[in-house]
């Protein structure tokens, strides 16, 4: 996508977020979004996407983050999208979900296999019609549950959004529903799901410092407003830094890992960055804010809690640091700067 | 302020032959003792011979037009050039300010006698020049510089005194900011010029100031009388802080912001992939250092693209310079280091060096303090 175009995806995305409230499920979005054609945007065409790329994604995640949207975006075409292009599958008509950490085990039965077992935390579990889920064993298979045969125990992230737990008790699956996939490709997955996160938190950070700026030069305190004050410039200041710096991490990522996907180590490099600027902008957002950024009323809390919900999702900045440190570890001479630098 | 300021961009892939080109040069360069890899070798490492090696190989002043010596290069290959250099900790501090904005200045705002009598000299790594901003009642406040000019006949006579004017001994010109008119209290930016001073000329005394490393490249530079041609005037009289804003955006963008203390990682990477913790420490750290070169290659593009990318380069800056301090911390706690500066060429002995010269990372160049300003500012325009 050329800049012109990836504005116009931004601004395609925000209009249909415009009447969003505070609740963690926007089923008009989502609708909007099917009816754009984009909750499998970057998924292959042969496996029922749109055949766009990783940059085209993070740019509707950014403005889905920045909207305050609750939609699973990341599950749907990041998570899913991916397992069912490995294991050869079609996306399934409806809202998708994703689960990959869970227990959910098979067992070999005459006419295929029964599936049981609890997956924790699954994205907005009770509003999808199914979850490609990851099911445990020597070698990881994928299948594709429909969530209307599960008991959903519900559960939700502190922004209010549903991460409920799905259990299925013998769930027959035919042979072929069970696709056997490579642990490297779970682990891109999840990695997927890291990076769509990161996207959609700095489209938040993106509302935080929208926010903030616009009450430091409203707010009067000391016959003058909080943006005269030269605390509250640095500390502006230092808020606009971080967000740059996540725009460019994420977006920069995207279009490394889609030139050159031997380089998929840069979208846990985004993760990292994202998940540890997260905690300067929230806190930064509310210490402007003061006393009414922490009520119910102002809207602020939608960007910071989902900024504090998402960071821990898919694994946070300990996870991906140690992933990438695993990554790049070694000695000899001069060779991280090769890696960096390519 | 615009928030999609900056974009991920990426450098053209013509750079990459000469990215190997300069690996080769580099690692030949280390086998054969040509230098010893250190931290902020932009600042501390000065080698006039590496120099002229560089220069011989075209790499000084690369994107000035090929009738002074260039190559006619573009932004993005003068930024390979720059970050492979830092990242390989090579001495480059002789011609870095000439390279980097004296050069470019004189470039821009020069006479054709001027350009054809420095930039040649430029490009070969044997003409070095220093920075004539800062004096002692004027640090960031550059404004209010007391050095004068008074015209006499073909000429000015400038009394006055610099500091901090890093290798001024060991440069052959210093870039000088010079009131020209009295200090308007209303215009304060006004009656400001830039004089190309001889540092070997009549006038000019240069005293060291060492720095708590013990090392030296900072001096004070007392100018008494000194006689400054009008052909070495450069660009318009009164036009000097418009001149020296250009200049700063130069200063402030480049990779030295972000990869002063790089050999350090690079050396402490072994240690550190030792085990769990250390590698953590190494995840982060790789993750905050490729997300700066990556906002510092979009400024990059913003200059590419003819514009002025002031207050994004002062965001990298900030981020930047402030990491490269964080980085020499993080590794000593990490690694549980003590620096020891008699162990000559081990990591402690980099530690040392690094930590000694760390202060001077977030003041050069304009404080963090200065560019949070710039950057608020920009913030509460909106």
């Amino acid at each position: 996508m050329n800049p012109e175009e990836s504005a116009a995806l931004h601004q395609a995305v925000v209009a249909v977020c415009s009447d969003i409230d505070g609740s963690g499920w926007h089923p008009n979005v989502w609708n909007a979004l099917d009816q754009m054609g984009v909750t499998a945007l970057s998924v292959a065409e042969a496996a029922g996407g749109a055949g766009a790329d990783l940059p085209a994604a993070t740019t509707v995640l950014i403005a889905l983050g920045l909207a305050g949207a609750s939609v699973p975006f990341v599950e749907s075409d990041l998570v899913a999208g991916y397992l069912i292009e490995q294991a050869g599958l079609r996306m399934p008509q409806g809202a998708v979900t994703a689960a990959i950490a869970c227990d959910y085990e098979l067992r070999r039965v005459r006419d295929g296999w029964l599936l049981s077992g609890v997956a924790p935390k699954v994205p907005w579990g009770r509003h999808s019609d199914w979850v490609v889920a990851v099911a445990k064993g020597a070698d990881p298979k994928v299948v594709v549950l429909p969530t209307n045969a599960a008991e959903i125990r519900r559960g939700s992230n502190i922004a209010g959004e549903p991460r409920d737990d799905l259990v299925f008790v013998d769930r027959l699956l035919l042979p072929e529903e069970v696709r056997p996939v490579g642990e490297d490709a779970v682990g891109h997955a999840l990695r997927c799901g890291a990076f769509g996160r990161s996207a959609q938190m700095t489209g938040a950070a993106q509302s935080v410092y929208q926010q903030t700026v616009k009450y430091a030069g409203e707010r009067h305190q000391f016959g003058r407003p909080l943006s005269a004050m030269p605390v509250v410039q640095q500390m502006l200041a230092e808020l606009a830094e971080e967000v740059c710096s996540m725009t460019v991490a994420v977006e920069a990522a995207a279009g490394a890992a889609a030139t050159r996907p031997q380089d998929a180590w840069v979208l846990d490099a985004a993760r990292v960055r994202v998940a540890t600027g997260a905690a300067a902008v929230a806190a930064i957002g509310h210490q402007i804010h003061g006393a009414i950024g922490f009520t119910q009323e102002h809207p602020l809390h939608r960007a910071t809690t989902r900024l504090w919900a998402w960071r821990e999702e898919y694994g946070n900045a300990k996870t991906w640091s140690n992933q990438l440190g695993e990554e790049l570890a070694g000695g000899g001479d001069w060779p991280l700067w090769h890696r960096l630098a390519v | 302020m615009e928030l999609s300021l900056l974009h991920g961009s990426s450098l053209p892939p013509e750079c990459l032959e000469l990215r190997d080109e300069i690996r080769s040069f580099l690692d030949l360069e280390r086998a054969t003792g040509g230098f010893f890899p250190q931290c902020d070798s932009w600042l501390a490492g000065f080698d006039p011979s590496f120099s002229e090696r560089l220069g011989r190989r075209g790499w000084i002043g690369t994107t000035f037009p090929k009738e002074y010596g260039g190559l006619g290069a573009d932004s993005f290959t003068r930024f390979v050039i720059a970050e492979e250099l830092l990242a390989a900790g090579a001495p480059v501090a002789a011609h870095w300010i000439a390279d980097r904005q004296s050069g470019p200045s004189i470039l821009r705002f020069g006479s054709h006698a001027q350009r054809e009598g420095f930039l040649p000299g430029i490009t070969r790594g044997e003409l070095f020049f220093a920075i004539g901003m800062s004096e002692p009642e004027a640090g960031s406040d550059l404004a209010s510089v007391r050095t004068r000019g008074a015209k006499v006949d073909g000429g000015w006579i400038v009394n006055g005194t610099k500091v901090w004017t890093s290798h001024a001994h060991g440069s052959h010109y210093m870039l000088t900011l010079v009131r020209t008119s009295p200090l308007d209290p209303a215009h304060r930016h006004a009656g400001l010029s830039q004089f190309i001073i001889d540092l070997t000329g009549p006038g000019v005394q240069c005293s060291p100031i060492k720095l708590i490393s013990g090392g030296h490249h900072f001096n004070e530079v007392a100018l008494v009388d000194v006689f400054v041609p009008d052909h070495d005037v450069l660009g318009e009289i009164g036009e000097g802080w418009r001149q020296v804003t250009h200049e700063l955006a130069n200063e402030r963008s480049g990779p030295e912001r972000i990869l002063s203390t790089y050999p350090l990682l690079e050396a402490a990477r072994p240690a550190l992939s030792e085990w769990p913790d250390g590698r953590r420490v190494l995840g982060r750290l790789t993750a905050d250092l490729w997300t700066l070169r990556n906002m510092s290659i979009s400024v990059a593009a913003e200059l590419h693209a003819g514009r002025s990318p002031n207050l994004a380069a002062a965001i990298v800056k900030d981020l930047g310079t402030r990491f490269e301090r964080d980085l020499v911390h993080t590794i000593a706690e990490t690694l549980e280091l003590q620096p020891d500066p008699t162990a000559h060429g081990t990591l402690p002995s980099m530690l040392a060096g690094a930590l000694l010269q760390s202060p001077g990372f977030t003041l050069r160049g304009g404080t963090s303090e200065v560019l949070r300003g710039i950057i608020a500012k920009a913030v509460i325009r909106d």
